[in-house]
């Protein structure tokens, strides 16, 4: 199976870079889908047949939830929310393109350099696992700071936790499988309420630019100093 | 044996743009030209004669005549047959085979300049440019080969490693070959960089350059096109096909067999994509060069 | 006194570049008087004497004289024509960088007498050379001198001048250190990194140059810094077991200097052709040429033949050169060390990259100066300029070609016959293909149809009834692409003037680019502007007022008189 996970995981590392130069919305969803459905597939990949013979049900069962939940409902929730609000398909983004290609790139040899210090080694079918794992992460905290949407960075918010998916599914067969359970409950939770959350944002202001929400605070503030002022002269 | 071989890929050379446009006349659902078109093509233009703009000099005059003779020469140096060191296929074969095509460019581009039309000045000025990012792409693959066979000779990179090799390297194999196959699609100016059925010279690039070529001098470059398109295409296969028990006859078989793929592989292409922006190619070349470099880093790790 | 081979190799291009020039000079100062052509002239034979002196001198300070009187020297050959106020600019930059580089000599050579200390001399030696060489940052110097020199004094200066700065790295690296294990590995990665760095930027920064002369002093920063990265990598495989690599360090250092002889005879070549079309078309500006290989035959194509030479491809002597540091770096990567693997890898990267660019350089600065028509009047009416700049070309690109054998030969010897089947296999590809380019063009004289004539006709261009020089792509047209593609490095300025008034009846519109050489702009020049505030303040000590000046006395007295009861 040591192919198929090789494969498997060189689509993450695939996927990051392809992410990080699309300017697209609807190809970065389907990239993230994708992703997802990798995520899914990875535990079973992952797993020694032909010395632990067949998994309990319970790994099964994350490789489906992640599946279903990483590479359809998230997917589908973001495109509809995308569709219905009527975002402008094209990215818009801090880092450009190109930029962001070469910073995800750099992630990516920056994680392979690190993974021997950390002993990735030292376990079986780590040693490529955990520097995708942690380039996955890199990539996803970066499109977060680097894009302006706030559907991007819900998107960066995903690839993050695929990342931290494949850490799991690389280095805790057994007992990780609780806790990957558990942040995936969170990310699920989280992306559900940004979901709304944009939903709510584009209905009120008609625009999903994270930029233009930092000065709903400066408004804010500007009219407490105000008021703060009108009250001195009083 | 291995001259055999050579004659036999020299004349099979001009079939190589007639599957690609046949397999994307099929896609289109036409009947297309037949196969052996650009035999006729060739044997026509042989006829003519060569007029030639009154502002061009020597350069212009020979230029084809170095394009074709230095593609000729790289295919000679190409182990079409042999697997594994072989004496005239030593490391120089592996870097003079990319700059002999290099060679050829040089004055395909001066010749296009020569005769000082703004649109074969377009063309070149893309060529050069397109190349120019290429060649990190190439050479970081072909030092991927180095690692994988631990061998510096041509004939060692190309399938110096026994069949196993598939099993444990297999994500960076499919990583060099992906990029060696955009390297091959930017250098055989395919689309997505160029279009070569396209009519229109703003977004030509090796048909705009030639366009004050003709008789003689345009079978030279058609000619020299198709050599080059097959040697490329015969490297990538020669590359993933590991070191078998097989005599050079089945060698040989198996490299034309697979040249033909990718040719049927190319048309594929062109038949599902659209040539991209100008301005968006460089970026799938980068990415290329990201995936020969990546290979090279899965393969240490 | 007898020679060791360093020295030999070091003199020959001097020597050689020597004659070339004064023989160029001739034909470069024709019309201008006796006078001119002999104070020119006594001016380069100084030059030269100096820099003989630099390659024979066999002590510490025999050497320091030497070079500093090679630096004067060709300081008044860089002022030449000093009644231009850039060439006045130029020469200042260059005595500047001159006196610097002496300067960390000096450091170098104190703080070489010390075994601990080592490795700072090393690093002084680099910055103290690296000045001449032209190591990024310190070339700031050479695309400013470079065309401010008559040209066959650039000649000589990036031929033969240049390279002795390597000369003196190597003087200064134990001769004996290339075999033995004690040269730290930071020494050779210091070099690698200075090489690829200065490579790859020297050679984008040429492609965008729209002076021919300044994009002929870039390329000289690139191939320097290609000679950097082979020395680099030979000393990163010399600093492990000498008997294991001894095969890439071998290679490399025998591409490295081989490719000290091919630049000098190809760039002093192209440098004196440079100056036959500056003579030709009064300008150096390739926008405002075009066209001159009509005009002038020779030069045009012992021009191009150089520049084929110097961008790498077969089948001259610069692709020799190149391949053996190319085939040295490939045998680093199969020699499973991890470290000189890595070099290896930096260095076949930068070098595709470097390469590949070169062409693309050399290509514009060919097609822009001397193919497609005249975009000015002046190269309409240029002309051939006397025969005496056509000799010392001549003889130049003879040697170059000479050097095809001599580089075969110099690699058996130098590896011990391992080498033999690359090099060999390499320039026999490039004769067939030469040989074979003949036989093509033999037989097309006999394809086409009897009887007719070829038909000489205007440049179709799809059909444009009336093509003038205005449509043809210029020389910043060519690399705009490629220019826009690096412009995060570049940061090419752009002056346009845009349509105005009615858009159905337009009026001209221009766009120019420049490109400055970052490092000045960016850094050294910022870096003077606050070194002359910092001095600007100090100026309030010499105010010329006697109290102020006394005052400075008291309180000095008394800040030694203290100092000295502290201790």
């Amino acid at each position: 199976m040591r192919e198929f996970s090789e494969i498997l995981l060189a689509s993450f590392l695939l996927t990051d870079i392809i992410l990080a130069g699309t300017g697209r919305l609807r190809q970065a969803i389907r990239l993230v889908a994708l992703q997802g459905w990798a995520v899914g597939l990875l535990p079973l990949v992952m797993w020694n047949w032909t010395e632990s013979g067949v998994p309990g049900i319970s790994v099964f069962a994350v490789a489906a939830v992640n599946a279903l939940i990483k590479g359809c409902a998230l997917p589908w929730l973001l495109s509809y929310t995308v569709r219905k609000v009527d975002a402008r398909p094209e990215l818009e983004p801090l880092v450009g393109f190109r930029a962001s290609r070469i910073v995800v790139f750099a992630f990516a040899v920056a994680s392979f350099a690190a993974a021997r210090p950390l002993g990735a080694s030292a376990i079986p079918g780590a040693e490529l696992a955990i520097p995708v794992a942690l380039a996955t992460m890199g990539t996803g905290l970066f499109l977060v700071c680097a894009r302006r949407k706030a559907v991007t960075q819900v998107l960066g918010f995903i690839v993050f936790e695929n990342g931290i998916a494949a850490f799991g599914s690389g280095i805790m067969m057994e007992i990780g499988i609780i806790v990957e359970l558990g942040i995936l409950l969170d990310v699920f939770v989280l992306v559900f309420l940004l979901g709304i959350a944009i939903f709510q944002i584009s209905r009120t202001f008609s625009s999903l630019d994270t930029d233009q929400l930092s000065t709903l605070g400066d408004v804010h503030l500007m009219h407490i100093r105000k008021s703060g002022e009108t009250g001195g002269r009083k | 044996m291995n001259i055999v071989a050579l004659i036999a890929a020299l004349v099979a050379a001009p079939l190589m743009p007639g599957i690609v446009n046949k397999v994307k006349a099929l896609f289109a659902g036409r009947r297309g030209p037949g196969l052996f078109r650009l035999y006729f093509d060739i044997a026509k233009l042989m006829r003519k004669s060569c007029p030639r703009s009154a502002t061009s000099t020597w350069i212009f005059d020979i230029a084809p005549a170095v394009g074709l003779a230095s593609t000729v020469v790289a295919a000679a140096i190409f182990p079409w047959t042999a697997s594994g060191d072989a004496g005239l296929f030593t490391t120089a074969s592996a870097i003079t085979f990319f700059y002999l095509m290099g060679l050829g460019r040089f004055f395909t581009v001066l010749g296009a300049l020569d005769t000082g039309s703004a649109f074969e000045g377009m063309g070149a000025s893309r060529e050069a440019f397109y190349s120019a990012l290429v060649e990190p792409v190439v050479f970081t693959i072909l030092g991927f080969l180095v690692l994988l066979t631990n061998t510096t000779s041509l004939s060692g990179m190309l399938g110096g490693y026994d069949a196993s090799a598939w099993s444990r390297h297999s994500i960076s194999l499919i990583f060099a070959a992906t990029a060696f196959f955009v390297a091959l699609l930017s250098e055989c100016c395919r689309v997505p960089f160029d279009d070569p059925e396209t009519h229109l010279e703003l977004t030509m690039i090796h048909e705009a350059m030639v366009l004050d070529n003709s008789g003689p001098d345009l079978a030279f470059i058609h000619y020299a096109a198709a050599l080059k398109f097959e040697l490329l295409a015969a490297f990538l296969v020669a590359a993933l096909l590991p070191e078998t028990a097989l005599g050079p006859a089945a060698r040989f078989g198996i490299v034309m067999a697979g040249a033909v793929a990718v040719a049927i592989a190319v048309g594929v292409v062109e038949s599902v994509i659209a040539r991209m922006r100008f301005l968006k190619t460089p970026q799938v070349i980068t990415g290329a060069f990201m995936l020969a470099a990546l290979s090279v880093i899965l393969y240490v790790m | 006194m007898s020679l060791d081979p360093i020295q030999t190799l070091f003199l020959v291009p001097v020597a050689v570049l020597g004659v070339a020039a004064f023989t160029s000079a001739f034909g470069y100062f024709s019309g201008e008087g006796v006078r001119t052509v002999s104070r020119f002239q006594f001016r380069l034979a100084l030059t030269i004497a100096s820099m003989a002196g630099v390659v024979l001198s066999r002590g510490k300070l025999q050497f320091l004289l030497a070079w500093e009187a090679m630096g004067l020297a060709s300081a008044a050959l860089v002022a030449f024509e000093a009644h231009e106020r850039h060439v006045r600019n130029a020469t200042w930059t260059y005595l500047l960088a001159c006196h610097a580089g002496a300067s960390a000599l000096m450091v170098a050579g104190v703080l070489m007498e010390s075994e601990s200390t080592m490795l700072a001399a090393f690093f002084a030696a680099v910055v103290g050379f690296g000045l001449k060489i032209g190591f990024p940052p310190f070339h700031v110097w050479l695309p400013e001198a470079h065309p401010a020199a008559p040209s066959p004094a650039s000649a000589v200066m990036s031929g033969a001048m240049i390279p002795l700065g390597f000369y003196g790295l190597l003087r200064f690296i134990p001769f004996t250190a290339w075999s033995a294990t004690d040269v730290p590995p930071s020494c050779g990665w210091t070099l690698l990194a200075l090489g690829a760095v200065g490579a790859l930027g020297g050679i984008m920064f040429a492609m965008a140059q729209s002076n021919l002369k300044r994009l002929l002093a870039f390329s000289s920063v690139e191939n320097m810094g290609v000679i950097s990265m082979a020395l680099g990598l030979a000393l990163v495989s010399g600093g492990k077991d000498a008997y294991a690599f001894g095969d890439v360090r071998s290679l490399a250092l025998t591409g490295a200097l081989l490719h000290i002889l091919n630049h000098a005879f190809l760039k002093g070549a192209l440098f004196i052709g440079a100056g036959a079309v500056l003579r030709g078309a009064k300008t150096l500006d390739q926008d405002k040429m075009g066209g001159l290989m009509r005009r002038m035959p020779l030069t045009g194509s012992l021009f191009t033949i150089n520049a084929l030479g110097l961008a790498g491809l077969p089948p001259l002597n610069g692709f020799l050169g190149e391949l053996l540091i190319y085939v040295g770096a490939f045998y680093a990567l199969k020699s499973g060390d991890g470290a000189i693997a890595l070099a290896g890898f930096t260095v076949i990267a930068a070098l595709s990259l470097t390469g590949a660019l070169a062409a693309l350089a050399y290509c514009k600065a060919i097609g822009a100066v001397f193919l497609g028509e005249p975009r000015s009047e002046d190269a309409a009416n240029a002309a051939e300029p006397p025969r005496s700049m056509f000799a010392a070309q001549l003889g130049l690109t003879v040697l170059s070609v000479a050097m095809v054998p001599f580089c075969i030969i110099a690699a058996h010897r130098a590896t011990q016959g391992d080498a033999d089947g690359v090099i060999i296999t390499a320039a026999a590809a490039g004769t067939a293909t030469v040989a074979l380019t003949l036989a093509l063009l033999f037989a097309r004289r006999f394809i086409a149809p009897r009887g007719s004539s070829k038909p000489v006709l205007p440049t179709w261009d799809c059909g444009y009834a009336e093509p003038t020089a205005r449509m043809a792509y210029t020389a910043t047209a060519f690399t705009q692409p490629a220019a826009d593609f690096f412009r995060n490095l570049l940061r090419p300025r752009r002056h346009v003037i845009a349509f105005k008034g009615n858009p159905s009846a337009p009026t001209d519109a221009a766009i120019a680019v420049e490109t400055d050489d970052v490092a000045l702009t960016g850094l050294w020049r910022p870096f003077f502007t606050a070194v002359a505030r910092v001095f600007q303040r100090a100026h309030l000590l010499q105010g010329g007022s006697l109290h102020l000046y006394i005052l400075i006395i008291l309180v000095s007295v008394v800040a030694l008189l203290v100092a000295a009861f502290v201790k």
